[in-house]
């Protein structure tokens, strides 16, 4: 709803979302999709790697979405460790 | 609806909103803002809906059933000793164990430093999550945000939820 606002104003953004459906429903601009715990969206506490993965993906989608409501699931883990 | 979200809404209800029903917005009707710059020359500002507030501000109102859909501005250089939280509604030990893992404020600063953004702005917003009446919201507190962020020059917002 907060994204919907900023866009509405010209600003371009991107929404990490822990529950699909909500995203489904709410209808943000772009939103990428994580399997984590309520408290932790982006990945566990001290993984950059995983954080930065996260991080990276919405920030591809801001730049490359196509469709309003673009809806991306991401497939990392919890915990996943990165490498490179 | 999933069980999960069938359940979550007659918790709600049960326990702080009676009337408590889901946004469901139109798929026609969705606001678009191309990026027109390179990332890298974007001014970037980052949300969260922690309930985070710098320590010398007003808290959320975190214990009213009918949550707050106020915001609190977080400066650019904050680091989670710099700030408090006010939401009851999510588990705090990630955040206080890595800030990054919901309000990733030093990532940001680093892809600062690194040229990956134009720059992270120098104001950033807190919200806290739990609103289940969120007339307000949408049509207050996020626009006056919406605002501010456009005042101030921003490109792009990174949301994160928790």
């Amino acid at each position: 709803m907060i994204a919907r606002a900023i866009e509405k104003r010209g600003i371009a953004t991107v929404t990490v979302s822990m529950v699909r459906e909500l995203a489904e429903q709410v209808k943000p601009p772009r939103t990428v999709v994580t399997k984590f715990p309520f408290g932790a969206p982006l990945g566990d506490p001290l993984n950059r790697g995983l954080q930065e993965k996260v991080i990276t993906a919405a920030l591809d989608l801001l730049q490359t979405a196509e469709k309003p409501g673009s809806i991306v699931d991401l497939p990392y883990n919890w915990k996943e460790k990165i490498i490179g | 609806m999933s069980d999960f979200l069938l359940k979550m809404r007659e918790f709600i209800r049960e326990k702080w909103v009676p009337n408590f029903e889901y946004v469901v917005n139109d798929a026609a009707d969705i606001p678009w803002a191309k990026l027109n710059k390179r990332l890298n020359q974007c001014k970037v500002a980052v949300i969260s809906t922690g309930g985070f507030y710098q320590k010398a501000d007003h808290p959320f109102d975190a214990e009213n059933p009918a949550g707050d859909p106020s915001y609190r501005s977080i400066p650019k250089t904050a680091t989670r000793a710099d700030l408090a939280i006010a939401h009851t509604h999510y588990d705090h030990k990630y955040v206080n164990e890595d800030l990054n893992v919901a309000l990733p404020l030093e990532i940001f600063r680093q892809y600062e430093r690194r040229g990956i953004i134009g720059e992270l702005a120098e104001t950033n917003y807190s919200f806290m999550g739990y609103i289940p009446v969120a007339g307000e919201l949408i049509n207050t507190t996020a626009p006056e945000v919406a605002e501010r962020l456009a005042a101030a020059g921003v490109d792009a917002v990174f949301l994160a939820p928790t």
